[in-house]
């Protein structure tokens, strides 16, 4: 008991020294520009990404259920806090952090108002009224005349800086593995195992799911807020299904079930279209290849349902000490 | 008074009555077998007893709370835990993590307890692992608690679902045919652990089986279905001797009852 609890608090002590030296080396490098405006604005958008993968992947790896309307929720995210940011007359650098809660809540209750029914189904069925969902947000956004219409939205404060997009991801990741490392989680993992076994073992599939989905919801919405001002604008095509089945492939391409395979997949699927660049025309082809081939070697993503933990690290070194010949 | 009764319990699919007329108790630290031939509506009284169907007619009682009208989570709230007919584990979790499963509905820490990883998750989490492990010992699985619960052996699988249902605390286990497809040995084997559950949790079992040399070995009495009604109940050498139910089950020309239903 002893020994466990000081290796839990060491292990605590070694991530917050990891998060802070990782903050600290790349707040460096873009301060005293090693990376460029360019560099490091695909660095934010690499923490947005992580974000909207590992929301995803709430819904999609540990619940099971397939979304399709993931974007809709980061639209409305976005939207709000940046309808929130614009209209208030409050400092934007007050305004930023209570817009983002704002977002998360309101697409935590849309979340709630679309799982409703939407939870009912399974598999296909759910898949589709996510969709339908979806399109719905990205009409509705192109209607109303609060959010801008066709035109979208424009003059929105750019204060997503590295930090704030870093922070969030930290607050997001680690709120994402503590609950699902918990009773909690293993419910909504056992969902996805086998529904009717769940539900016969005493746990409330129903309540699961919704916590899972609202959860899903409310990261996006997260993702949103950040997004919308790191582009500074927004207009409502940007949140088709398209968006959404480019989460999903993060989502899929990184492992379903997996925290560490969503982030890897995030920096991975941000770079690679970048990197591409030189292909020029061909950029998008041999993107689609590269998936194609991940897809046949490894369906189950990069990580399947595995984690990057301390415990392999240490397997790792163990079996690297037993190997090492006697000299 | 008896842990579980049943009374006149029925339940209709639109046209086709499935049971009917159905009422047996089960008291104390009793082993009852539910017998029939295919169809006969054994799983669907395991489905009534455990809300996943609710019956058209009748009531039943656990401890003489009448559980009528809850939802199937909550059946293991009442102390009615079951395995299903062709397994169902959560097959890429771990061993102790199925476990575990099944003491979350008696688990009391939140989920913002969870989040900020307050003491309280720690306590009872570090409980859950010890509850557990005690659980495998006793069922001498305690080596394989870190496997994933698909990559057991067949014979393992079944065990590991009774545990997980075990760790629902409860008073009456319901297994469902749960020597269906294994081998002689297997069989046995499930035999002593069947009668562990018995001795050692100090609980009762009704199980559904078609593997006579079992119910006929560990089972103190058996309930027979036939078309959704109680055939026959009694010590299994009375109903062994049962011309009705060797009828239910070779068919007899005679018998009227053997066919309308």
């Amino acid at each position: 008991m002893k020994k466990s609890s000081s290796r839990v608090f060491k292990t605590y002590v070694l991530n917050i020294v990891i998060i802070a030296a990782i903050f600290i080396a790349l707040q460096l490098m873009i301060t005293n520009g090693v990376f460029n405006s360019y560099t490091s604005g695909l660095v934010v958008q690499i923490f947005i990404n992580m974000i909207l993968t590992l929301s995803l992947n709430v819904a999609t790896g540990f619940l099971g259920e397939l979304c399709l309307g993931h974007a809709g929720f980061m639209a409305i995210g976005a939207y709000t806090t940046a309808l929130l940011t614009i209209n208030s007359g409050l400092p934007v650098m007050i305004m930023f952090p209570l817009g983002l809660i704002a977002g998360m809540i309101i697409s935590g209750i849309i979340g709630f108002l679309v799982g409703v029914p939407a939870l009912r189904l399974k598999g296909d069925y759910l898949a589709i009224i996510t969709l339908a969902f979806g399109e719905m947000i990205s009409i509705l956004l192109r209607t109303f005349k609060f959010t801008g219409g066709a035109l979208g939205l424009n003059g929105i404060p750019r204060v997503t800086s590295f930090a704030y997009s870093y922070w969030c991801f930290i607050i997001s990741l680690v709120l994402i593995i503590t609950f699902m490392f918990s009773r909690h989680g293993r419910a909504i993992l056992s969902i996805r195992e086998d529904e009717i076994a769940s539900e016969a073992t005493g746990v409330n599939t129903f309540k699961y799911k919704m916590i899972a989905f609202v959860m899903s919801a409310m990261f996006a919405g997260l993702a949103g807020g950040l997004f919308a001002h790191f582009q500074g604008n927004l207009a409502p095509e940007k949140f088709n299904y398209n968006y959404s089945i480019d989460i999903m492939v993060m989502v899929v391409f990184g492992g379903m079930g997996s925290v560490s395979g969503s982030i890897v997949s995030a920096i991975i699927l941000t770079l690679l279209p970048e990197l591409l660049r030189g292909f020029s025309e061909f950029r998008m082809l041999v993107y689609a290849i590269m998936l194609i081939v991940l897809m046949i070697f490894r369906p189950e993503g990069m990580f399947g349902r595995k984690e990057v933990t301390y415990r392999v690290f240490r397997r790792f070194l163990k079996r690297n000490k037993q190997n090492k010949p006697v000299s | 008074m008896a842990l579980l009764e049943v009374e006149n319990l029925g339940i209709r699919f639109g046209g086709l009555q499935a049971v009917k007329d159905v009422s047996f108790t089960i008291g104390n630290n009793e082993i009852v077998g539910l017998i029939g031939p295919n169809g006969a509506g054994k799983t669907t009284v395991f489905n009534l007893l455990t809300n996943v169907y609710h019956p058209t007619e009748g009531d039943i009682r656990v401890g003489g709370v009448s559980t009528l009208g809850k939802k199937q989570h909550e059946t293991v709230d009442f102390g009615l835990a079951r395995t299903f007919q062709n397994i169902r584990l959560f097959k890429s979790m771990s061993v102790m993590e199925n476990i575990k499963t099944g003491f979350h509905h008696r688990g009391r820490y939140s989920i913002p307890a969870a989040i900020f990883r307050l003491p309280a998750y720690w306590q009872e989490e570090a409980n859950y692992t010890e509850q557990a492990m005690d659980l495998l010992k006793t069922f001498g699985m305690s080596h394989v608690a870190e496997v994933e619960a698909g990559n057991l052996p067949y014979g393992q699988q079944r065990k590991l679902e009774i545990c997980r249902a075990l760790a629902t605390h409860p008073k009456l286990l319901l297994l469902d045919e749960p020597a269906a497809g294994m081998n002689a040995t297997e069989t046995q084997e499930l035999m002593d652990t069947i009668r562990l559950v018995q001795e050692h949790f100090k609980i009762s079992v009704l199980l559904i089986e078609h593997d006579m040399n079992l119910v006929m070995g560990i089972c103190e009495r058996i309930i027979v279905l036939n078309y959704g009604k109680i055939l026959a109940k009694g010590l299994p050498n009375e109903v062994r001797n049962n011309p009705e139910v060797i009828g239910a089950y070779l068919g007899s020309e005679g018998d009227p009852n053997a066919v309308v239903s």
